[in-house]
């Protein structure tokens, strides 16, 4: 009876640790259809003869693992362990967008003002503490 | 488990129709897989949009990304400040006699 119960358990891991591979793979399949075309540019928008095409620049991170073994304590002894884990993130940032009309076709940047004046600052910093620790070395 | 690997791909999408032209999207792929079960950075940007106009030579528009070029430029020249800064506080500090 042991036996028995010890193998459905077994059985009840083994289908969990399959169950959290093809979830992995199934998240690594998505991962991969980021590098697709579609992703970057969307739908195209016409309005009269006019078209217009938006587009982005999209980053995908993401990291998973798991792991599985034989328990060794004298009562769990028999049976198995599996754990697992993983996190990611996703980034979108509009670049640009194409409109294509009659006079031909014009891409217009998109400018992100947030991350230029953020850049500035950082370099306006970067400056400044250069400045302050050379004068105090002097 | 697969190994650290970089590669890059262009992609190019389905043919859009606007009026007489024909514009294919094209983007640009970075897909580095780093050792494990499943991990990985993808990242995809906008290159160029190719124009074909009946009668007339393929065009190609490039896509370019200005608040990148300009996060670049800035960071440059605040690079290029402190090394200044740094120069010239050297040379006045250490003077030849």
């Amino acid at each position: 009876m042991t036996d028995e119960v010890e193998f459905n358990y077994n059985k009840n891991q083994d289908q969990e640790t399959d169950a959290v591979q093809e979830t992995m793979n199934e998240t690594l399949a998505h991962f991969l259809a980021t590098a697709d075309v579609n992703t970057v540019y969307s739908q195209p928008i016409r309005k009269g003869d006019t078209l217009i095409i938006p587009t982005a620049e999209v980053l995908v991170g993401l990291g998973f693992g798991s792991s599985q073994g034989a328990m060794k304590g004298k009562e769990t002894k028999g049976g198995k362990w599996a754990g697992g884990g993983g996190g990611g993130s996703t980034h979108s940032r509009p670049v640009a967008v194409i409109v294509a009309g009659p006079e031909g076709v014009q891409v217009t940047p998109v400018f992100d003002t947030t991350k230029i004046v953020l850049a500035g600052l950082t370099a306006l910093g970067f400056m400044f503490s250069t400045l302050l620790r050379m004068r105090s070395n002097k | 488990m697969p190994r650290f690997s970089v590669s890059i791909k262009k992609y190019s999408g389905s043919p859009i129709q606007s009026g007489t032209m024909q514009l294919t999207p094209v983007s640009q792929a970075v897909i580095l897989r780093t050792p494990g079960q499943a991990n990985g950075l993808v990242w995809n940007r906008p290159v160029a949009i190719r124009v074909q106009a009946p009668g007339e030579e393929m065009q190609v528009v490039p896509v370019y990304d200005r608040t990148r070029l300009a996060q670049i430029l800035i960071l440059g020249a605040g690079l290029l400040g402190s090394a200044l800064i740094w120069f010239i506080f050297r040379k006045s500090s250490n003077p030849k006699i």
